[in-house]
């Protein structure tokens, strides 16, 4: 019996759209900012989502459980560390665009040591390094570039040791 | 192709167990992708026939295979005439077993590209569509938090202590996504209109790093543990990095 688990599924967003409805009927001048909002999120996401999910039709053609496993698996290393950062600092739009595609990574094998660094990575951007300076100056923006690598690193460091406490 | 194990616990990592009772874990592999479902085995001393009951499972949970030490040939007959395949003598861990047999399959099965394609496309909208009603969820709440979280309102909540505006800054940044550069806008602004660095430092940091409002998308990407743990190291080292961040930049 599948409908029960599918309709499971449906209650988050079901209560989301009850709360807009409680805000259009409480607060109606703010319904339409709220729908401005999410079709802004909308169209954010459109594009990062299209590619996550292009990725994902190629980790499930191409890219085997073995591989997946080797590189970015429990044994990973430092080949694990670097592959997951360089795609985390690529990867663009929202994070919740990528959900997806991470989640074909990890049934595919990818340790979570590795997702929670890809995740992290994701807050260093340095093509946005010159934007960084023209508002706050060089000196702020090189130590927050720095500090967004330590961020992302660190948060890896603690869910490993948290991944070595429970095992 | 599905294939079912009696294991001593649930993960790929597992010892595949002698006998059915033995089994603390039944897990249902799949070939294709690795992924796997794992439930609690019948408990031997809660009533009998828990090697009965285990088969039953995991039949219930589309076994086409299974791969187990022994099973008696009163139970395997019935199993092999309706079409499920059994494989005694089989110890060791559970994912070097479906490796091996996933091996042997393509070795002898070629599929046809068109085929492979198919199924890549079918599980990609599976996968898909499993994370899309959560997904459009975050985006109506983060829209309503977004229309109600005004920059007036978020400067009025810093306190001008460095300590408790990173930590508010951490919180308020970690409500919003999309492009950094929006952080990078307000943050500046919020300067301007006389917030502490250390607050609007943490903002820019938690703003891509952190995702209160997309937890429940990533928790049903990665697990519950997964998010929380992840969103919850993410937030102390953010504190800790934002006023690093405006000792070492000269701005405290």
């Amino acid at each position: 019996m599948h409908f029960p688990k599918q309709l499971k599924s449906w209650i988050f967003p079901a209560c989301a759209a009850a709360a807009c409805i409680v805000v259009w009927i409480m607060v109606p001048e703010k319904i339409v900012p709220v729908l401005r909002i999410i079709k802004t999120i909308t169209l954010q996401m459109a594009i990062p989502l299209l590619i996550s999910l292009f990725m994902m039709f190629l980790l499930n053609m191409y890219i085997s459980t073995a591989s997946i496993t080797r590189l970015m698996g429990k044994k990973g290393g430092l080949s694990g560390i670097l592959f997951s950062s360089i795609a985390g600092i690529v990867s663009m739009g929202p994070v919740f665009a990528w959900f997806p595609f991470l989640k074909a990574l990890k049934e595919k094998g990818m340790a979570d040591v590795y997702l929670a660094n890809f995740l992290s990575c994701r807050a260093v951007k340095p093509v946005l390094f010159p934007v960084l300076i023209t508002y706050f100056g060089w000196r702020f923006s090189l130590v927050f570039i720095t500090m967004s690598l330590a961020i992302a690193w660190g948060t890896a460091f603690i869910f490993f040791l948290s991944g070595k406490r429970l095992e | 192709m599905k294939i079912g194990f009696p294991a001593d616990s649930n993960t790929l990592d597992a010892l595949i167990t002698e006998k059915m009772s033995n089994a603390t874990w039944l897990l249902v592999v799949d070939t294709d992708d690795m992924s796997f479902e794992a439930v609690p085995a019948p408990q031997m001393s809660a009533r009998s026939g828990a090697g009965v009951q285990g088969l039953t499972l995991l039949l219930e949970m589309d076994a086409e295979v299974l791969m187990i030490g022994y099973i008696a040939p009163h139970i395997a007959q019935p199993l092999e005439k309706s079409g499920i395949k059994v494989i005694t003598g089989v110890s060791g861990h559970v994912e070097d077993k479906v490796n091996q047999y996933a091996e042997l399959k393509k070795s002898r099965v070629s599929t046809p590209q068109k085929g492979v394609a198919r199924g890549a496309f079918k599980k990609t909208m599976k996968q898909f569509s499993s994370m899309l009603p959560v997904l459009l969820g975050v985006i109506m709440i983060m829209g309503l938090l977004q229309a109600f979280l005004s920059k007036d309102l978020i400067l009025k909540i810093f306190s001008k202590n460095s300590l408790m505006d990173t930590i508010i800054g951490t919180f308020t940044g970690s409500i919003f996504a999309g492009n950094p550069v929006n952080s990078y806008v307000i943050g500046q602004s919020l300067l301007e209109l006389g917030a502490g660095w250390a607050g609007v430092c943490a903002l820019m940091f938690s703003w891509v790093s952190i995702g209160l409002v997309q937890m429940p998308a990533e928790a049903q990407a990665m697990g519950f543990r997964f998010a929380m743990v992840r969103n919850g190291a993410a937030f102390i080292i953010t504190i800790a990095a934002s006023l690093l961040t405006v000792f070492f930049a000269g701005v405290w």
